[in-house]
């Protein structure tokens, strides 16, 4: 038994060994079929960072849903006198632009080999109702928000002694189209970063 | 000794496999919560002027409610002016009791708290004067899209409707009716005053 022990315990070290030369040493270019040239990028030690656990978007103001609708709001309120404004907008469709939400941190050992065209980012938004692409009110019996995540391309934002680091951000399209109650709407952006 | 060679080929052949781990593709995730504050938002539509012409044929022959047809307003405004007892020959004879109703007189957009929106019709004078004599107003009545109906308990009292918050795109649109006193008109010409409207989140 302490034998086996012992042989367990040589073949981690020998392997852990083999596996630190591979990285150090690796430049030999084996490169495999049908991947990128990019393939030496260990995904183990590149690390995926959000900015923030909780991000409270920008409110959305009266004026910016007025001038959504292609309203004027004018005068202290928003009455509006006769009938042209009733006709339908063709979209009711917010934007908000979240830049730097997430960064990437590539150490130096990998940087020389890394680019951010190998880099496949994707982000959801799901509300806390569990409705993919919402966000939702806290009365689950209201409509909820479509949301349509777009993702902004990663650009490198520092690069030093000890690795690079990339940023990237997501373009949230709402769709207010169906929404009747004001208040807050909840849910989870979910990104994917994948490389290759 | 063999033992140990064996060993070393073995870890090797397991170091050799990392590389191919390693190429493959990789995923990592992140989550972030979101939060986004829709404001209160109400936003009413409608006339600041109205002007209903009333010719005598309407008077006369307006037995179960005559289309006027003659409103100044855009957008879809019409008016009804209907006698509240059709079976009488003779509307002539029910003047205290006219009900004028002004279509498509109102329209709201919203964003609420509860989803519900309140529209309120209310007559700022118990009678509007004219030259000679007032037209005098019974009481004021909102009506919705689902020809729901409010009327007040008297002409300058608030008449109250409550629908629900129809959003951003698609406004709801909805009538006011006012029962009119003619007994008391003895000329021809303008009689006017203001009514006051209000859309509130309850």
């Amino acid at each position: 038994m302490r034998r086996a022990s012992q042989l367990c315990a040589v073949l981690l070290l020998l392997a852990s060994v083999a596996a630190a030369a591979d990285r150090k040493i690796l430049p030999a270019p084996r490169k495999p079929l049908g991947a990128a040239s990019h393939w030496r990028v260990r995904p183990d030690v590149v690390t995926l960072a959000v900015r923030e656990p909780r991000l409270a978007l920008q409110p959305i103001s009266p004026r910016e849903l007025m001038t959504a609708l292609g309203q004027p709001a004018s005068g202290g309120g928003f009455a509006v006198a006769g009938t042209a404004g009733l006709v339908e907008p063709t979209g009711m469709r917010i934007q908000r632009r979240l830049e730097g939400v997430w960064t990437l941190r590539v150490p130096v050992a990998e940087s020389e080999a890394f680019s951010s065209d190998a880099v496949d980012v994707q982000a959801e938004v799901v509300g806390i109702t569990g409705s993919a692409g919402r966000l939702a009110p806290s009365d689950s019996g209201d409509p909820e928000i479509a949301v349509k995540a777009v993702t902004l391309p990663p650009r490198l934002v520092s690069r030093q002694e000890d690795g690079v680091t990339y940023e990237g951000g997501v373009l949230l399209e709402l769709d207010l189209s169906r929404i009747r109650t004001s208040g807050t709407y909840s849910g989870t952006l979910i990104l994917t970063v994948n490389h290759f | 000794m063999k033992k140990a060679i064996l060993v070393t080929m073995t870890a090797l052949a397991l170091a050799a496999l990392l590389p191919a781990t390693a190429s493959a593709q990789a995923t990592a995730n992140g989550t972030m919560a979101v939060d986004i504050n829709l404001p209160n938002l109400i936003i009413l539509y409608y006339y600041s002027d109205v002007t209903v012409n009333i010719d005598a044929t309407d008077l006369v022959n307006g037995t179960g409610g005559v289309d006027l047809g003659d409103v100044t307003g855009t957008g879809g405004l019409t008016a009804d002016l209907g006698i509240t007892n059709p079976t009488l020959d003779s509307p002539l004879s029910n003047l205290s009791d006219v009900t004028l109703t002004l279509e498509n007189a109102w329209a709201v957009r919203s964003l609420s708290t509860t989803g519900n929106v309140s529209v309120s019709l209310q007559s700022d004078q118990a009678s509007l004067p004219g030259a000679s004599g007032s037209i005098g107003i019974n009481d004021v009545t909102v009506i919705d899209a689902d020809s729901n109906s409010v009327t007040s308990t008297g002409p300058t009292t608030a008449a109250s409707i409550s629908i629900q918050s129809p959003g951003l795109v698609n406004a709801a649109v909805g009538d006011f009716a006012m029962g009119l006193d003619l007994t008391s008109t003895r000329s021809s010409g303008t009689y006017g005053g203001t009514f006051t409207i209000v859309a509130s989140a309850p």
